[in-house]
């Protein structure tokens, strides 16, 4: 593991689900920071606040009120300070149109939320130690939706 | 034009037929110059014959005066003298009537005049006798003399006579051969041409028969057509119209009129009339349809409405188009239908896709909460189950960890069935695009994929060479998986599965369980195998979604996957049909179309 801390923020109208989250990587003992926002337009707010400390990778829930996962994708992507920010959409359905239209958006990898609370571990640790430079040249749509 | 279409023109009978009249006249030109010769020559003919009698009468009275005189001189009895008398009269009468027969030729006048001469000469010399014999001058010698001289002027004469006879006749001969050697030719020639004439006129009358058949065979045939026409208008509920734009004169058929309500032909067609039948609503459209027609002679498919007399609004569809006719007029030709029922119908259909739409849209959205919201807290649970698994065990009772396992089936067993129901709704979709798929390549990605499942089972999977079919890849793909899987779910536990694949060409006509398609060719996929089998009464019930043969203990599922085969071949307008024997095995037969 490196020294300097993974950032992490993590946008999900689901407490339980907040919860969990925080749990696994707490359990994981990796070098985190974790920010968690409720929805999409806090997430906004959130990257904006933070000017040159952005997250390293955010986990983004499809799902939610105010501002939707895939709005805040699009902003993210169309925002040249922000479009490096490697995104991992986290949803509980993965329907085929929700995985083609992320994709073409830009986002990095889609993950469908575990119903295990170890194979969410898992996950999470494949996940945050992913180099997410050789991600993204290798990036297709065969290895785009997480398999687990 | 072509020397044929010049044969059968109108240009060409006109010919014919004014060549055949020219020939006739000139025929009876020729002829009557024919006749107006002979009656000339018969003219001369009896004109010889009467001169010839008249100059032997003349000769006969000559001989009569002559011996009259002599009679007298010798008797000196008066009675001879009044013959004589009359005898000269006789012969003054001949000359009248000699006189009469207009002689032409100069040559015969002149011979004629000479005799004439002659005789007088003699008369005088004879009536100058006979007086000096009444006063007694004359002598016994002179009057001897005069007598005496009477033979020699007989004779002279009667060859004058003679010779003017003779001379007639050679006139006659002359002019006999003449008219021989004029006409020798003119019979055969007259006789040539009036038969060539009459050919020509017995063949263009052959010919205009026939052309005359012909036109009454079209005639009927058109009679034909056109009561197949106005039965067709019946049938179809259209009527014809046309529009003669030279003389801006219409016609409506008899259809066009029970259209708009009335008697058929019981108004003279105008575009005036038209306009009345016409919807409020839509006549200016209706009049700007009539201008744009004339401006631009041609109609394309319009709508409007006609309001009839009883109060009915018909939905009418017109189109017409130009046609000219060989004079070049231009008319045109047009349909207008009662589209009242495919007016109601398109309207019915559309109101039945709004609701279509909606349902569908309600599914999507049922399709969402099964896949989202459903799926949620039942992550959950599961999560928290798991979570619930890593504390410290020594709190919960047996009994407890007992229905934690109950529970956590339980959750499993429902995300199954959340996850093959949302499997059976996305089938649902329909995907109009057909790739080609080799099946051979599929067979292989599904032995692949269930690598694990063949190996632990000890399965064999015998598979001829497939072929390549149209369809949509993920679903060809789930409905061999799902068939395979069922083989290998209700496999014999002690004996080893073997699933035979075999495919064959079959057409439709010959295969009783392939109806109600338009398909002529199937792909016929045979997939058999050794397993526990199903009783032939469930041959179709297998197919039928939740339902299930065997209890959840004996073989866990949800009763999906083979109503998701169904579905999967119904997308792809092909069939599936099974096959059960308890305890021998089970033959499922796929049918693709080969397109």
């Amino acid at each position: 593991m490196t020294n300097s801390p993974i950032y992490i923020t993590i946008a999900d109208d689901d407490e339980d689900d907040r919860i969990f989250f925080e749990d696994a990587i707490k359990e994981l003992k990796i070098n985190t920071k974790i920010t968690m926002v409720e929805d999409g337009v806090a997430l906004i707010e959130n990257l904006i606040s933070k000017k040159n400390n952005l997250p390293d990778v955010i986990f983004l829930d499809l799902n939610m009120p105010k501002k939707s996962g895939m709005e805040c994708l699009r902003e993210i992507k169309a925002n040249p300070f922000w479009k490096n920010i490697a995104i991992a959409i986290y949803s509980t359905s993965a329907s085929e149109e929700d995985i083609e239209e992320t994709f073409v958006q830009g986002a990095n990898i889609y993950i469908k939320k575990p119903n295990d609370f170890n194979t969410l571990k898992k996950m999470l640790s494949d996940v945050v130690t992913i180099n997410w430079q050789y991600q993204t040249s290798n990036l297709n749509r065969d290895n785009f939706l997480l398999r687990l | 034009m072509n020397v044929k279409d010049f044969y059968n023109s109108n240009l060409f009978y006109k010919g014919v037929f004014v060549v055949s009249f020219i020939i006739l006249f000139f025929i009876s030109g020729v002829a009557y110059n024919h006749v107006k010769d002979l009656s000339k020559s018969t003219n001369m003919v009896s004109n010889t014959f009467k001169l010839n009698l008249e100059l032997e009468k003349l000769n006969a009275h000559i001989i009569e005066v002559e011996s009259e005189y002599r009679a007298y001189i010798i008797t000196e009895n008066k009675d001879f003298l009044k013959n004589f008398i009359a005898a000269k009269k006789k012969v003054e009468l001949s000359f009248e009537k000699v006189k009469k027969l207009n002689i032409n030729n100069n040559a015969q006048k002149n011979k004629i005049a000479a005799l004439k001469i002659l005789i007088f000469k003699r008369l005088i010399v004879l009536e100058k006798s006979i007086l000096e014999i009444e006063l007694k001058k004359q002598t016994n010698k002179e009057s001897d003399l005069t007598y005496r001289n009477s033979k020699n002027f007989i004779k002279t004469m009667q060859l004058k006579v003679n010779e003017l006879i003779l001379s007639e006749e050679d006139l006659l001969k002359k002019r006999q051969k003449d008219y021989t050697i004029n006409n020798k030719i003119s019979p055969f020639f007259l006789y040539t041409v009036l038969t060539i004439t009459l050919v020509l006129i017995c063949w263009t009358y052959y010919k205009s028969n026939k052309d005359f058949n012909n036109i009454k065979k079209s005639n009927s045939k058109l009679l034909i057509l056109n009561q197949a026409g106005k039965q067709a208008e019946l049938l179809g509920g259209f009527g014809s119209w046309t529009w003669n734009l030279d003389q801006n004169k219409l016609f409506y058929s008899d259809n066009l009129y029970r259209i708009l309500g009335e008697i058929p032909q019981s108004f003279v067609a105008s575009n005036e009339k038209f306009l009345e039948f016409v919807h409020p609503e839509d006549v200016e459209i209706v009049k700007n349809i009539m201008n744009k027609i004339m401006q631009e002679e041609t109609l394309p498919y319009v709508f409007f409405r006609v309001l009839t007399k009883t109060g009915e609004i018909k939905n009418m569809k017109s189109f017409g188009k130009l046609s000219i006719d060989p004079s070049g007029e231009k008319t045109i030709i047009g349909y207008t239908q009662d589209a009242t029922k495919e007016f109601n119908d398109l309207q019915e259909i559309t109101e039945r896709n709004k609701i279509l739409e909606r349902v569908n849209q309600e599914l999507s959205a049922f399709n969402y909460i099964a896949s989202h919201d459903l799926q949620e807290p039942l992550r959950k649970i599961q999560t928290f189950i798991s979570r619930f698994r890593d504390l410290k065990n020594d709190s919960i009772s047996e009994n407890g960890l007992l229905y934690l396992e109950k529970i956590e089936n339980s959750a499993t067993r429902m995300r199954v069935l959340i996850d093959d129901l949302l499997q059976f709704s996305r089938m649902n979709k329909s995907v109009k695009i057909h790739e080609k798929i080799n099946l051979n390549t599929v067979l292989a990605n599904i032995q692949d994929d269930l690598m694990h499942n063949i190996e632990d089972n000890n399965v064999a999977i015998i598979a001829d060479k497939m072929p390549t079919i149209a369809g949509i890849p993920f679903q060809v793909n789930q409905l061999f998986l799902n068939v395979i899987v069922n083989s290998i779910k209700y496999r014999k536990i002690n004996k080893q599965l073997k699933i035979n694949l075999s495919c064959k060409i079959v057409d439709a006509k010959d295969d009783a369980r392939i109806v109600q398609t338009n398909l002529n060719k199937f792909y016929k996929i045979t997939i058999a195998d050794n397993g526990i089998g199903f009783a032939p009464e469930y041959n179709e019930k297998i197919f039928v979604l939740f339902n299930r043969l065997h209890n959840k203990t004996d073989f866990p599922g949800t009763g999906i996957g083979l109503s998701i085969c169904r579905k999967i071949i119904d997308n792809h307008e092909g069939y599936i049909f099974a096959e059960g024997i308890p305890d021998i095995g089970a033959v499922f037969y796929v049918y693709f179309p080969i397109i």
